[in-house]
């Protein structure tokens, strides 16, 4: 489950048993997992984020003495057990009775600490290499290192492989082949803090190290971009900018995608002979799921920003923004990097928790991560928004659409930071702050590479969802909303006529098991002006949220199979009070967009929230919590726009 | 403010540790130290200990591994090298001969290597140092210039009384450099 919502995360591969085992160690942002992704080939996302490589990742490597796993291990400074993160490596490298080595990834500009690490994982007496990273930098950036002295100081043998570069791989992979071979130094480097960093100071000397200059590129920019005033107008403008390309850019797309699947159910619906069959397929499978997944443009393009974002080294900038504008609420900035990661997927976003020492920051993270617009709700705010404002109304020389979309995740955003704030009242304040290490690295050009893996492992995961638990629940749905099939008899005597295949469907639907249970909630969402329809799509959605698109989908092409979105916009009430009226009023669309900003609607999310905290207890705090909070603000914004129009 | 060292292994010896560390002492072999590196010393722990510009050698007696008295032997080292009461032989061919071959096997290794050549310690004795210029050196005329001079230079940073370096065979040859044939990676 964590696999398949983890981002970047590839099916882990069935270790062949008895194979000598090698850990990776290393600091975030030391490239380590673009090494393991170069050894292994198995696909993991690179970046200084917690929530990137928490949970335990291993591969397969082929070496001339045969294969071995290597494992790689969260990203951590030190191996003092103070967060999860860590005990999770101290651990691993206690139970040295495992591992035939362990490989140390350090970046070379910034070896001074990277040493730390390394004294501190050589007291598990394992044969040892260290791989220094970015030694390409440190020489632009008029620093020195010579990896042989280093080695020889070290008493291991230092490899320094540039990110990418193939030939440093390879001779990585053939050190890998014999961990028995390894030099090991003659003494174990000291433990106490001070006599570490005589041992550090003396090893550096030996290895010729000069440290790089401040980079100068990253310290100019960083004047602007981190500026308490400028650089937070720089962030909200680039934010605002990217949702008017995801309209501008997607949609277009979009649009070619939904014309296909129209044709496509068309094509099933006059050729499949048996009636329920065609209709099963064009209605549940490409009207319901093709519905959904025509917001492949927009996932892919919100993962094309979010890892050029984190590639070129501005997303560590933002959370250090938004660190200080938290700070004054009494969070901590490592809270704020776990909601960040909140953005693709609560799932990473919760497991990212575990970089929290205190177990009261990490509940009240936890609560709050589900409220930052994740990319499951993509698909709901655009069919929503689509629906509410036309795509060429501007306000000015913006788009409104767009700008509706980053005001929904500007909402989300500050909803999660309000939850994380109570939550940490209720629980109680943490007894100490411990420090908050964050790294900003310079500014690198993101690697074509890392944005292409990011984006394709975020389809495939969209993939892999709409074809398993939205299309089984699109399926029952469906089932649900036609079943039973009515006889002639019964549609002759209810006034019918079973020729007109329109009024057929209206009257199955109507009499369907679904409408049965959407009205008999009506009461419920009946002030936030929802119908039995939308009750089933809201109920379905729980499952996952795009779930609401297909439902909305089969619905209006079992209306007017011609022009599905047209049958959306038209649809009315067909009783209650309201009958007659439009289902798809400002309010009731103003309304829903709110519901799904709060409602928890990810079973997903709360059985990881569960395996997190070890009880059923929080997941359902959360799910009634925010089930409340959402009619609630539903219902206010149902109010406040009925006023406005 | 703890002093900045690290051991070193010396190939070949695993009974040996170079530490690597900044000292005020004579270059030699050392008779006697003060702190708790007397004891280890006289009692025989330790059962030679060098001190070189930049580096003590020390020897562990047979038997005894440096992993588990390692650490004791740096604390024991990292405190006694600024107290007074060394005694220190300050001629010693041995470790004459150990600094070159460190240097030869180490820093110089590599670059030795990529010219071909294998250099080997021959002698050490009254301070002078006799090396075998082996491998490609043997015809290349750079090896007397440019290698002799990196050579010389390495190990008298290390151990100042050396008075010259000489190859198997002949006689002293002295740097040809831009007298001479053109040394590749220099100018002119």
């Amino acid at each position: 489950m964590s696999h398949a919502h983890h981002h970047g995360g590839g099916a882990p591969v069935a270790a062949p048993t008895g194979a000598p085992r090698i850990a990776l160690v290393g600091s975030p942002n030391a490239g380590k997992t673009t090494l393991f992704n170069g050894l292994t080939g198995l696909r993991a996302k690179t970046g200084n984020y917690p929530g990137v490589t928490v949970s335990r990742y291993e591969g397969r490597v082929d070496t001339d003495s045969g294969p071995i796993v290597v494992e790689d291990l969260p990203g951590t400074y030190s191996l003092d057990p103070i967060s999860p993160d860590e005990e999770i490596v101290a651990q691993v490298l206690d139970e040295a009775a495992e591992l035939a080595g362990v490989v140390v990834v350090v970046d070379a500009t910034n070896l001074r600490r990277g040493l730390g690490l390394v004294a501190q994982v050589q007291q598990a007496a394992l044969p040892t290499v260290v791989v220094l990273t970015f030694v390409d930098e440190l020489l632009r950036r008029g620093g020195r290192v010579d990896p042989e002295r280093l080695g020889r100081a070290l008493g291991v043998t230092v490899l320094p492989v540039v990110a990418g570069e193939r030939r440093g791989v390879e001779s990585l992979r053939r050190v890998l082949a014999g961990p028995s071979l390894w030099p090991t130094p003659p003494v174990l480097p000291p433990t106490a803090p001070d006599e570490v960093v005589g041992w550090a100071q003396s090893v550096l000397a030996a290895g010729h190290f000069a440290p790089p200059d401040p980079d100068s590129r990253t310290g100019r920019l960083d004047g602007v971009l981190l500026h308490p005033l400028w650089g937070t107008l720089i962030f909200f403008a680039t934010m605002f900018a990217f949702f008017q390309t995801i309209f501008a850019v997607a949609a277009p797309l979009q649009g070619l995608i939904e014309e296909a699947f129209a044709w496509l159910g068309e094509l099933a619906r006059s050729s499949i002979p048996v009636e329920w069959l065609g209709r099963f397929v064009a209605d549940a499978i490409l009207a319901g799921v093709g519905g959904v997944l025509v917001f492949l443009p927009q996932i892919a393009l919100l993962f094309v920003l979010i890892s050029l974002l984190e590639g070129s080294g501005y997303l560590s900038r933002a959370a250090y923004l938004m660190d200080r504008v938290m700070a004054s609420a009494g969070l901590e900035g490592r809270a704020f990097v776990a909601l960040l990661s909140s953005m693709a997927c609560a799932i990473p976003g919760i497991m990212a928790t575990r970089t929290l020492p205190s177990a009261k920051d990490r509940l009240a993270t936890m609560m709050a991560a589900p409220l930052m617009t994740c990319s499951a709700r993509l698909p709901v705010y655009v069919l929503l928004i689509g629906m509410l404002v036309p795509s060429d109304v501007r306000w000015g020389p913006v788009g409104a659409q767009g700008a509706i979309m980053f005001g929904l995740y500007l909402l989300g955003a500050a909803s999660a930071m309000t939850s994380a704030w109570f939550w940490k009242r209720i629980v109680g304040r943490s007894g100490m702050g411990l420090p908050f290490y964050m790294e900003m690295p310079s500014y690198r050009l993101p690697r074509l590479r890392t944005v292409l893996i990011s984006v394709w492992d975020a389809c495939a995961a969209f993939l892999r969802k709409i074809t398993s638990i939205i299309l089984v629940t699109t399926v029952i749905l469906w089932g649900l909303l036609n079943l039973p099939l009515r006889g002639d008899t019964e549609l002759v005597a209810a006034g019918v006529d079973p020729a007109d295949s329109v009024a057929v469907t209206a009257y199955t639907l109507d009499h369907s098991a679904a409408a049965a249970v959407g009205r008999a909630i009506a009461p419920v969402f009946e002030p936030l002006g929802f119908d039995w329809r939308v009750n089933v799509g809201v109920i379905s959605s729980l499952a996952a949220r795009e779930v609401f698109v297909s439902t909305m989908g089969q619905v209006a092409a079992a209306t007017d199979p011609e022009n599905p979105t047209a049958a959306l916009k038209d649809m009315t009430h067909t009783d209650g009070p309201r009958a007659g009226e439009k289902v798809f009023t400002p309010p009731t669309i103003a309304a829903l967009l709110i519901f799904f900003v709060y409602a928890m609607q990810c079973m997903s999310t709360l059985a990881v929230m569960r395996r997190e905290t070890g009880t059923w207890r929080w997941p359902l705090i959360a799910f009634v919590h925010l089930g409340v909070v959402a009619w609630l603000m539903a219902f206010l914004a149902h109010t406040i726009v009925g006023v406005l129009t | 403010m703890t002093r900045a060292l690290h051991p070193q292994a010396v190939p070949g010896q695993p009974s040996a540790v170079r530490w690597v560390v900044d000292v005020d002492l004579p270059v030699g072999r050392v008779t006697a130290a003060p702190g708790t590196v007397g004891p280890l010393l006289e009692y025989g722990v330790l059962t030679r200990m060098f001190v070189e510009r930049g580096g003590v050698w020390t020897w562990l007696a047979p038997g005894q591994s440096w992993t588990e008295h390692g650490p004791r032997i740096r604390d024991a080292l990292a405190a006694a090298l600024d107290l007074p009461g060394w005694e220190i032989d300050e001629k010693s061919d041995e470790l004459l001969g150990l600094v070159a071959r460190e240097i030869l096997d180490g820093e110089l290794a590599g670059y030795v290597a990529s010219h071909g050549g294998v250099i080997t310690v021959a002698d050490a004795a009254d301070d002078r140092l006799t090396l075998d210029f082996g491998g490609a050196c043997e015809d290349c005329p750079a090896a007397s210039s440019t290698l002799h001079e990196r050579i010389e230079t390495a190990v008298r940073a290390r151990y100042p009384r050396l008075v010259g370096v000489e190859r198997v065979g002949g006689a002293h040859h002295r740097p040809r450099g831009w007298l001479g044939l053109p040394v590749p990676g220099r100018g002119r």
